[in-house]
């Protein structure tokens, strides 16, 4: 065996994400990294996903509304405070994004604006049917960089603890992440 | 100055236009691929890597890359954008988004949406329409249902005919 095949087989893994009994209901979990909106990252979003309000992309209509820049396409906001979530709460769980309920868009994001993610374990709930599964429900909160709330919601995912842990897209019910 | 914004946007969206029930089919779909998926999935730092990992996903029963949900959904509300939040001063929130069926590269979306409820804002020259949206693939099934709730531009204070 070459020494390469020998590290392949020796090296640890560091696992990341986490599983749902080490969720308690009540912890409120400061996210990793946040996240700088640049202009490039508002106007690629909003035209890949076809997002055609000019007030996201043209900068001279935006200040026209009052606003000092364009206005950070919204889907944008939410996509990236559930993405910064996504290692602790949902990478490990093995089991589908459910849903959100209660986004509410609470300021304006402008290029430039730093995110933040704050994430709240609400609810976790074992299912009575099936064993080794259940539901965890965060609120979660993104910050821009004065501490000024700028999203709010609530989001659910399945989590797969028994025997199909681990392995995406194995739950029958598997829709997401 | 009304004029040159009016110019930039349709003139048959305006809060006055929407009318509670009526049900619109939008014009255009998009076909999912990796550059709406992997890229916007890494782009947001979403770290689940059965949305960028094919050969993790290739070991599994589904044995390809399952496109992001947040990504669905916002493809679904980016379609009926033009047609429904064109003139909104702002997108306030969205609620009960449900993801329903799995998109994989290459499938298409298409959205429908529904007017659910029109009322007053407290400014003078907007009001607040809530819109159901539904996205649908190429073989009409539900992909994601959600409603979005929007500041809507009035006509009579927007749009003053030259």
């Amino acid at each position: 065996m070459s020494e390469f095949e020998d590290m392949l087989d020796s090296a640890a893994l560091r696992r990341r994400g986490q599983g749902y009994h080490d969720f308690t209901v009540g912890e409120v979990i400061h996210h990793h990294w946040g996240r700088t909106i640049t202009e490039a990252d508002a106007i690629q979003f909003c035209h890949l996903t076809l997002a055609y309000n000019p007030l996201y992309f043209n900068r001279e209509c935006a200040k026209a509304l009052g606003h000092p820049d364009i206005v950070v396409c919204p889907q944008l906001v939410f996509n990236v405070i559930l993405g910064l979530t996504v290692e602790v709460c949902s990478e490990g769980l093995g089991g589908p994004f459910l849903g959100v309920d209660g986004v509410n868009y609470l300021e304006p994001v402008y290029p430039g604006d730093t995110l933040t993610a704050v994430s709240t374990t609400e609810a976790m709930r074992e299912s009575a049917s099936t064993e080794g599964r259940g539901v965890v429900t965060w609120h979660n909160e993104g910050f821009n960089q004065h501490g000024r709330k700028v999203i709010e919601f609530r989001r659910s995912n399945l989590a797969i603890w028994k025997g199909q842990m681990g392995e995406r897209g194995q739950a029958k019910e598997s829709r997401d992440e | 100055m009304s004029n040159k914004l009016a110019s930039l946007t349709s003139h048959d969206n305006y809060f006055e236009d929407f009318e509670v029930g009526q049900t619109i089919r939008h014009a255009r779909g998009k076909t999912v691929t990796e550059l709406e998926n992997v890229n916007i999935t890494n782009m947001v730092m979403n770290t689940a890597q059965g949305h960028f990992n094919l050969d993790l996903m290739q070991k599994t029963p589904l044995g390809k890359i399952l496109s992001y949900g947040g990504v669905n959904f916002s493809i679904v509300l980016g379609l009926a954008t033009q047609d429904t939040v064109e003139n909104a001063l702002a997108e306030t929130g969205l609620d009960k988004i449900r993801l329903r069926t799995m998109v994989f590269h290459g499938d298409t979306l298409y959205a429908y949406s529904r007017v659910l409820e029109k009322r007053d804002s407290d400014r003078e020259d907007a009001g607040i329409v809530v819109f159901k949206h539904w996205g649908a693939n190429q073989n009409r099934e539900l992909v994601a249902e959600m409603e979005r709730t929007a500041l809507i531009k009035k006509r009579s204070h927007w749009l003053k005919e030259a």
